[in-house]
């Protein structure tokens, strides 16, 4: 195996310290500070003018911050243009060259730190192997499909053994099928490589799928960080709270060690501030059961949508509408619109948002 | 991007090789103007001497307010004639997926691409074979084959850029052939036509090396100046220099306002 | 009506203008070339003793060698100092791109007689250029080593000739997608190698337009080299017009008219080729 696997101290990877880039009078992105660790399949979420690009650009070398600093293996990267920087950027539009053979394009970051060509000829190709793109070494980018550029592409990224492999919504212009095939493809890659990989995209289902860690960003500031799972049933803002999926977020109000809201009194959660506030609740609608649940409350059904696997249902509870979803089952013992329905929900299930002063 | 300083020496390099031959490019802008109020003379430039009244001297000279008309008249038919050319000939290759575009398509850029002698003598041998005297006519003749290239290509890139769909949609509407181009067409082309005669006009102005052989006993402004310059410097000739300079600067400059950078010759 | 013969009749039409003005023009000048003089009439024959006389006569011969270097010199002019300039304009950024270009731009437009005439009034004997030496204390008084000579019509030729090659360049410049630079980059390649690897081979086409314009129109000029060149002003471009004027020998002149047309249209399709090594930019 050529490639060697990652170091064993999780410190040492990138370290973002209070960057921020300002262009003109547009702020795009604000004091922000970031730990990549080793080997690890970060995503940056969030959609455009979130300043993840941004972030992206800044760790490549193409984009100098305003302010702050960028480490890498606790030594100070911020003023080294991209060539000497031990990060590889896979481009958003491949970015290969079209006067080069797929091979001279692959082995290119070999041939300009000195290795022969017959050498690097061969590491290319051992990576276009790799990558599942062989026999096609003599073509130009022009006579391949896109999928094919973007196999080339990958290839000559990761062919110089970075230690980051940057990658710009390397997705987003696939088709629904091409992209579900990549998105496992790359997972497994970064698996097999043990590279760090920093993955930039605006697309959550992508991220939730293929992320070790999340970053959500929006509008230049991170909004939380953490595990898909930890995003998705335990957002601490309302951004993060609506990005994923569909979420049922009601008003509320912390009140006598409680909190009020149109579910009924729910316990605070420990360690939680207990300061007579307003926040938000929010409740995944596949938590919302028909029958069982701890907590039992009363509502009338507006709608019921068959979709296939998967049957929505809104009600108004306590004045409020929610989303409630459930695997579709051959008898549903569902009311007619306009009735009274009982819906159950686990206490615990429902995550805190608190709302920004 | 993050900028080395190998590179941004190089840069600064550069810059200074612009600078230069900017200066050099323009000198005659200058010199121009600064020769034509004062005098030179064996000592040097004598300061005491400058004057505006080389260019009064110059609007009373008969001869060249007849060369400049002749320009200006010559222009103007080329111009005309090449922008009516230039649009017929941009629709029948990008309406007809025609036959005989790569033909025609060398026969309009040949005259742009060779030296402009072989255009004048070729035009010049033709016209004595068919018995035409040289005039006026003639040297249109000469610029709007010259001029046709530049406006072609401006006209048909911008016709190219107007979607078939429009086209299809005006003739399913049930307009004619006529009426599409004129309601359809025409209004989208129009600007690039103006630019291309404004382009065509500019070249068309100051051309010489044709004109030299299409031309009997009328002079074009370029033909008075070559003629002028060969007897000597004189103030009178720096004004009409410094105002044809003018001229043409000026034209270009609305121009390059009405196209973005990079649509240009070529 | 059968759609071929509307075509085809457009086509004629369309093509009425070029052909009786261009293809007509251009082959008479070609039979010309075969024709000769008898005293001081044109007499049309099938002879090729215009192209023999050419061959032979040494001092015709070597002009035009003598003009195919000098205007080869133009061009290496031209390319030397065009391309670092277009280069330079091609990094900055965009407000100044736009005025600088314009700035280069501009002398395409500025009449070719008044250039020719302003380095006359620069490189003569009461001109700027030994003015300025005089005042600097480099001669003693000034010299009439600049003007009326081959160095004269060398200058003032790639003065002429320099927005010709500038333009092309750049615009091929500003073609390459500004991704693959930072590719190169980003793949661990010095600025240095970056130009040298990418830039220069996908500026190529541009640089091969701007040379053959900057050659195939210098070798046509038969002005600049009678204003500024002196005795030895002679040129292929001048003899060609002298045929036209006081020699009065239009078969030969056709004839070198027509060995300039070849060597046009040879290289504009040799090097049209070396345009296509960028492989397909967009």
């Amino acid at each position: 195996m050529m490639f060697s696997p990652a170091t064993e101290s999780p410190e040492m990877g990138v370290i973002l310290e209070a960057v921020s880039k300002t262009y003109g009078r547009v702020q795009v992105l604000q004091p922000t500070g970031l730990e990549v660790a080793d080997g690890e399949f970060l995503t940056i979420l969030g959609p455009s003018g979130s300043g993840k690009t941004t972030i992206l650009r800044m760790i490549g070398g193409f984009v100098q911050p305003s302010s702050g600093r960028i480490l890498f293996d606790g030594a100070d990267v911020t003023g080294l243009p991209p060539h000497k920087r031990p990060f590889n950027t896979f481009f958003q539009d491949y970015a290969l060259f079209p006067h080069m053979s797929v091979a001279e394009n692959v082995a290119y970051g070999l041939r300009v730190r000195g290795m022969g060509r017959a050498e690097a000829r061969a590491r290319a190709a051992e990576t276009l192997d790799l990558v599942g793109l062989s026999g096609m070494l003599e073509r130009r980018p022009a006579q391949l499909s896109g999928g094919q550029r973007q196999r080339v592409a990958l290839a000559r990224t990761i062919i110089c053994e970075p230690k980051l492999v940057l990658l710009d919504e390397p997705l987003s212009a696939l088709d629904a099928e091409l992209r579900h095939h990549m998105q496992g493809f790359l997972k497994d890659l970064q698996r097999r490589l043990a590279t760090t990989f920093l993955f930039v995209t605006h697309d959550q289902e992508e991220a939730i799928t293929m992320a070790d860690r999340i970053v959500v960003m929006s509008q230049g500031r991170i909004e939380q960080v953490g595990p898909p799972r930890a995003l998705y049933y335990a957002p601490k803002t309302p951004f993060v709270a609506r990005f994923f999926g569909d979420n049922n977020l009601v008003e509320a109000r912390v009140e006598d060690g409680q909190v009020q809201c149109a579910l009924g009194a729910l316990p605070l959660p420990e360690g939680v501030s207990a300061t007579p506030r307003k926040i938000l609740v929010a409740l995944r609608p596949e938590q919302i059961l028909l029958s069982g649940g701890a907590r039992r409350v009363e509502g009338h059904l507006v709608d019921v949508t068959f979709a296939g696997a998967v049957t929505t249902l809104t009600a108004t509870v306590g004045g409020h509408e929610l989303l409630v979803k459930m695997a579709s089952g051959a008898n549903p013992a569902l009311p007619a619109p306009g009735e009274r329905i009982t819906l159950g929900f686990d206490p615990a299930a429902v995550a805190l948002v608190e709302i920004a002063p | 991007m993050i900028r080395t300083w190998g590179e941004i020496l190089a840069e600064r390099a550069a810059a200074l090789v612009l600078v230069l031959v900017l200066l050099v490019l323009y000198a005659p802008v200058f010199v121009g103007a600064l020769f034509s109020v004062v005098t030179v003379t064996r000592q040097g430039i004598d300061w005491q001497s400058a004057t505006l009244s080389w260019y009064g001297t110059l609007l009373g000279n008969a001869d060249i307010a007849r060369a400049l008309r002749t320009t200006l008249i010559v222009s103007i038919i080329a111009v005309t004639g090449a922008s009516v050319l230039s649009v017929t000939l941009a629709l029948y290759v990008n309406w007809q997926k025609a036959i005989g575009r790569t033909l025609i398509e060398l026969l309009v850029y040949l005259p742009f691409l060779l030296p402009p002698i072989i255009t004048g003598l070729s035009l010049l041998i033709f016209f004595a074979r068919i018995g035409v005297d040289r005039g006026v006519a003639t040297i249109a003749v000469g610029h709007s084959v010259f001029v046709l290239a530049i406006l072609y290509r401006v006209v048909l890139t911008r016709l190219q850029s107007i979607p078939p769909q429009l086209v299809e949609a005006s003739a399913d509407l049930g307009a004619t052939r006529w009426q599409t181009f004129r309601f359809i067409l025409w209004p989208q082309m129009r600007p690039a036509v103006i630019t291309g005669a404004i382009l065509g006009f500019a070249l068309s102005f100051d051309e010489t090396l044709i004109s030299v052989f299409l031309a009997g006993s009328d002079s074009t402004l370029p033909l008075r100046l070559w003629a002028m310059m060969r007897v000597g410097f004189t103030p009178e000739i720096n004004a009409l220099v410094t105002l044809v300079l003018l001229v043409t600067i000026g034209l270009a400059v609305v121009i390059s306002l009405r196209m973005h950078p990079g649509e240009g010759r070529g | 009506m059968t759609r071929l013969p509307v075509r085809l009749v457009l086509f004629v039409l369309a093509a009425a203008v070029p052909v009786i003005f261009v293809l007509v023009p251009i082959g008479s000048f070609l039979v010309m070339s075969f024709w000769k003089m008898d005293g001081a009439d044109i007499v049309p024959a099938a002879t090729v003793s215009n192209y023999v006389e050419f061959w032979s006569n040494e001092s015709y011969r070597r002009t035009f060698l003598f003009t195919l270097r000098l205007c080869a010199g133009v061009t290496a002019i031209g390319l030397i100092l065009g391309y670092p300039i277009a280069w330079v304009i091609w990094r900055m950024q965009s407000r100044w791109r736009t005025l600088v270009l314009l700035l280069t731009v501009i002398p395409l437009f500025m009449s070719y007689i008044v250039k020719i005439y302003t380095m006359r009034s620069i490189l003569g004997l009461n001109g700027l250029l030994n003015m300025a030496l005089v005042a600097a204390g480099i001669l003693e008084k000034p010299s009439t080593l600049f003007l009326y000579n081959q160095t004269a019509i060398l200058a003032t030729m790639a003065v002429v000739y320099m927005p010709f090659v500038i333009l092309p360049i750049y615009l091929a410049l500003d073609r390459i997608p500004g991704t693959l630079v930072a590719a190169s980059s980003d793949l661990g390649a010095r600025p240095w190698t970056t130009f040298r690897r990418i830039v220069l081979p996908l500026s190529a086409p541009g640089v091969v337009a701007g040379a053959l314009f900057s050659y195939i129109l210098s070798l046509g000029d038969y002005i600049t080299p009678q204003m500024v060149g002196g005795p030895s002003g002679f040129t292929f471009g001048r003899i060609i017009w002298s045929q036209f004027g006081l020699a009065y020998n239009w078969p030969f002149g056709a004839a070198m008219a027509a060995v300039l047309f070849v060597v046009a249209l040879v290289l504009i399709a040799a090097l049209g080729r070396l345009g296509k090594l960028d492989g397909g930019l967009p």
